[in-house]
């Protein structure tokens, strides 16, 4: 898996956020939104709450673009910025605010566990749209929808066979996501 | 052969706990030797993507809302969330094969004694809410916040309060800790503390004393009194209440010998050279057959089973 790693440092992005410029804060939504979207949603399992989340954030980057400095690594400011928000809107719900998040808050080593796991979900999301439509269809009722493939081959009226037949094409064609293993010697 | 892959993978897949779908499964991975590396890969697939949301996330749209309302110099008001109602996440971890899980009601003044019972891992929850998950024959004794530990190894899981520190006696050695999870292990030379997360403060009782965050390690010298906290990531030594073992960047013999431990058998490996190499795995919660099935992928070895519980990593035919 090959991702262009994001050209501009945390010092060129706290200019243009400074500046208000419209280019590069283009650039930066294009490159983190849909990571930031995956990862609002892990924390608040909400996808319209996280959608409003990385719009909100944005536009106060934005706005208070000029009093904002990135320090390091501008994914790292971004993921950090989103998980507080996350927190704030749980707490305000009354919501419990679960361990992960904080030890994720606390802990800057697990920000690369946590970061290559959103951008694998994110290969995966992208991938899943390119699936034919009936065998995207059958994965996200077994694996986000949860039914057994019993439950499946019920609902769509076909045989147990075809259920298992697409889910394990899907399999197939998503697993090209992965990156290629390492060798150790 | 098509049909066998999907049935058999998928199958297992479903349903992990089946035997009769693990040994299915089994006989298909021995059936070829890339088949392996396939079903780690589709079960990679598999659990990934119970995590991701229904909908998809439309950037083009996205920022076509952002544009709309973004302009140099304007306040733009912040969209104002509904607050909608949704089902709480779960996020305890869940925990298998505990063999029991008793309370301490009572908070008087005396101490009580507790040894861990059984033999798998034995539990204990404390009147302030504090959990402690103990190795069988592990012994301790409490009272309010205060707690002994004399012998064996705990994980501990204490509730915050900003009021009173909880804290561990040791032999020659107390541990502080405000709220955190942590690994105390005790025996007649030594005892040691790994933090997963939180902070906590390490003394012995001859002055010397460390601050521990996670992955931290403190390793008390009942005799001199010394504390060593040697460098590394020591948060794997936490996950055994939770069978998550989790090992950044340690040696390959390290991690035989823990995984080894923990599932009650003997691994090894035929080329001692890779003893010192260094990996980065998780086994969270997962059966021993897979287990060995990703580290032999790691390793690019094969497994053989000697004896009832003897497995050996060697190189491929």
């Amino acid at each position: 898996m090959t991702k262009d790693a994001f050209p501009f440092t945390g010092a060129e992005i706290t200019r243009a956020l400074n500046n208000q410029d419209v280019s590069l804060f283009r650039q930066l939504y294009d490159t983190y939104s849909e990571e930031l979207y995956l990862l609002a949603y892990r924390w608040v399992k909400d996808s319209s709450l996280a959608k409003d989340m990385v719009h909100n954030l944005f536009v106060h980057l934005w706005e208070k673009g000029a009093a904002i400095t990135i320090t390091g690594n501008v994914s790292h400011y971004l993921y950090r910025a989103i998980t507080n928000q996350a927190i704030n809107e749980l707490k305000k719900r009354k919501r419990h605010v679960g361990e992960d998040m904080l030890q994720f808050q606390a802990d800057p080593s697990s920000f690369y566990e946590t970061a290559d796991y959103i951008l694998l979900q994110k290969e995966l999301m992208q991938h899943l749209q390119s699936l034919p439509p009936r065998c995207r269809e059958i994965f996200i009722l077994s694996r986000i929808r949860e039914l057994e493939p019993s439950e499946i081959a019920e609902k769509l009226d076909i045989s147990l066979n075809t259920v298992y037949f697409q889910l394990s094409t899907a399999l197939k064609t998503l697993r090209k996501i992965l990156p290629v293993k390492k060798s150790l010697r | 052969m098509e049909n066998e892959l999907n049935n058999i993978v998928i199958d297992y897949l479903s349903d992990p706990d089946n035997t009769a779908k693990a040994q299915a499964l089994q006989q298909w991975l021995d059936a070829d030797a890339s088949h392996p590396a396939l079903f780690l890969q589709m079960k990679q697939v598999w659990e990934t993507a119970p995590s991701l949301p229904e909908a998809p996330f439309d950037r083009k749209a996205g920022w076509q809302q952002l544009s709309e309302q973004i302009s140099p110099a304007r306040q733009t008001p912040v969209r104002a969330i509904h607050s909608r109602w949704w089902w709480a996440a779960a996020i305890a971890l869940p925990l298998l094969g505990v063999a029991g899980y008793r309370y301490l009601h009572t908070s008087a003044p005396e101490w009580q004694q507790y040894v861990a019972k059984g033999a798998d891992t034995d539990s204990l929850h404390l009147p302030d809410g504090s959990d402690v998950f103990m190795k069988p024959g592990t012994t301790l004794s409490y009272r309010n916040r205060q707690l002994r530990m004399t012998q064996g190894e705990a994980f501990f899981k204490i509730a915050k309060d900003e009021q009173q520190r909880f804290s561990i006696e040791i032999p020659n050695g107390t541990i502080q800790v405000l709220g955190t999870s942590f690994n105390v292990k005790t025996t007649n030379s030594y005892s040691d503390v790994a933090v997963w997360d939180g902070k906590v403060s390490v003394q012995s009782d001859r002055g010397a004393a460390v601050t521990l965050t996670a992955g931290n390690l403190a390793i008390l010298n009942t005799a001199t009194g010394e504390v060593k906290k040697p460098a590394g990531d020591y948060a794997w030594r936490c996950g055994w209440s939770n069978h998550d073992l989790s090992f950044s960047d340690q040696e390959v013999g390290l991690v035989l010998q823990t995984v080894s431990s923990f599932y009650h058998v003997h691994l090894q490996v035929a080329d001692s050279d890779l003893l010192k190499s260094k990996i980065t795995v998780r086994f969270n919660k997962v059966p021993l057959t897979e287990a060995l099935l990703v580290l032999s992928e790691m390793l690019d070895l094969t497994t053989i089973k000697t004896t009832d519980s003897t497995y050996i990593f060697q190189h491929k035919k």
